[in-house]
């Protein structure tokens, strides 16, 4: 509370000396700190912006492999920084009573609790208890949600073959428009290591393999043809 | 509301509303009030941020789950609607601030250019949303969950970094057609004179809400656009 009452005589000797309904205790920003928070808040927008377009140049035109988290780190460090300065600033916690800024900050306490649990048993899920592994592997097992009338594939082959079919291309045909349609942002060429910032050119290994689908469809057809 | 009477004998016009107003009989007096209904808004904000924390956790595992997909997802968005949008966000937190400023100065009329301000960055918001991303992703079949239909995915779990994108996004853009709709409340209500330097309750708190949504979208711009 100390603060509020320079804040208050600074407010005041701004304005003219007329009769000031002013409520007790609540303090006015000065329109400049609103403003800088603005200018420093659109800085730091760039500068978000800055970075990941920097990681992507330099894989590119260096063939600097810069991790992954890397990126999500620097990137989430910047946006808790951005946060800060709205909270403080904009919603004007620093100026407030204390019992704001706490249920905030134990929201934020929340929150972290909440994801951090999550993804410390996820990342341990198939470390202990090996069958417990199962579909969580590393890239996705390839068994997605199914479309009716295609028996068991994911629903991105559904799609795949089902527009090939309505369309009557040839696979080349579709090769064709599958590169026109990802010249503009490429895809990674190597799948091996999920941290690994990628130069983002050709087509993943194994796009057109068969996958765990085929398996159960033969052996499908071959129950069929036993009755 | 003049009378016959206010009006022959020259009486000084009523005063505005928000010099009328008068607390409920329940607080001692019209801070205790307005710090009350702050501790409200602060912990219906909190609610908000646990919401949104639920998308964030989402994100996070099939992060975990399928980084391909997810990485390959990203591409597909355009980080230049993205930045626009969130500078739009970031200069209509700003006039809200300020509108919340001008009416503690008594200052009605700049009160109200801020206010209209903010409501259009709010539909800006939107247009840009709607006309640039939205409209023509889910034409293309960049849809979520069952309903994609893209043939020309090239990762296994694309459907589900499409889930994450639209009900995230999504759930952002309903809050801020609500903040819209309260921010034309505000607008009707100060219009009127109801809010000035010593009640201005409601402005506050629409102040908050609206500044929550910014920082919601500070943190899902980074994560879906910028980050591969």
């Amino acid at each position: 509370m100390a603060h509020a009452n320079p804040a208050h005589s600074a407010a005041a000797a701004h304005e003219d000396a007329h009769d000031h309904d002013h409520a007790h205790g609540h303090v006015i920003v000065p329109w400049y700190i609103l403003l800088g928070v603005l200018l420093v808040l659109l800085f730091l927008t760039g500068l978000t912006v800055a970075q990941s377009q920097f990681e992507i140049y330099a894989a590119e035109v260096w063939g600097w492999q810069i991790p992954t988290w890397v990126n999500i780190v620097l990137a989430m460090f910047i946006a808790t920084i951005k946060g800060s300065l709205v909270a403080l600033y904009f919603m004007q916690l620093r100026y407030d009573k204390g019992v704001n800024a706490m249920l905030f900050l134990f929201t934020i306490f929340a929150v972290w609790l909440f994801l951090m649990f999550t993804m410390i048993d996820l990342n341990g899920r198939s470390t202990i208890t090996q069958w417990r592994g199962g579909e969580i592997v590393e890239g996705g097992s390839g068994v997605g949600v199914n479309r009716e009338g295609f028996g068991g594939a994911p629903i991105f082959v559904t799609v795949r073959e089902n527009y090939i079919a309505e369309k009557g291309l040839t696979q080349d045909e579709y090769d064709k428009k599958l590169a026109a349609k990802h010249e503009k942002h490429g895809y990674h060429d190597n799948p091996n290591s999920k941290d690994q910032s990628r130069v983002r050119t050709g087509l993943p290994p194994g796009l057109f393999d068969d996958g765990p689908w085929t398996e159960t469809a033969k052996s499908e057809a071959k129950d069929e043809a036993d009755h | 509301m003049a009378t016959i009477d206010s009006k022959a004998s020259g009486v000084a016009k009523q005063d505005p509303l928000w010099k009328r107003y008068a607390p409920g009989h329940h607080w001692r007096n019209q801070d205790d009030e307005f710090d009350g209904a702050k501790i409200g808004i602060w912990l219906f904000l909190a609610t908000e941020i646990l919401l949104f924390s639920g998308l964030f956790c989402a994100y996070a595992v099939f992060r975990m789950l399928y980084p391909e997909s997810i990485a390959q997802g990203s591409q597909y968005l355009d980080w230049r609607f993205g930045f626009i949008n969130t500078v739009v966000l970031l200069i209509s937190s700003f006039t809200m601030a300020m509108a919340i400023r001008d009416v503690q100065l008594n200052k009605q009329g700049w009160a109200t250019i801020n206010l209209v301000i903010t409501l259009v960055c709010a539909t800006g918001f939107l247009a840009i949303k709607f006309a640039f991303e939205y409209i023509p992703k889910w034409s293309e079949g960049k849809r979520l969950g069952n309903l994609f239909n893209y043939p020309y995915a090239t990762t296994d779990h694309e459907h589900v970094w499409w889930s994450i994108y639209y009900m995230s996004t999504g759930i952002h853009a309903t809050h801020v057609i609500i903040g819209m709709g309260l921010i034309a409340w505000l607008i009707y209500r100060q219009r009127k004179g109801a809010y000035g330097p010593t009640h201005y309750t409601m402005m506050e708190g629409v102040g908050l809400y609206w500044h929550i949504v910014d920082l919601v979208w500070i943190f899902l711009f980074p994560l879906l656009y910028l980050v591969h």
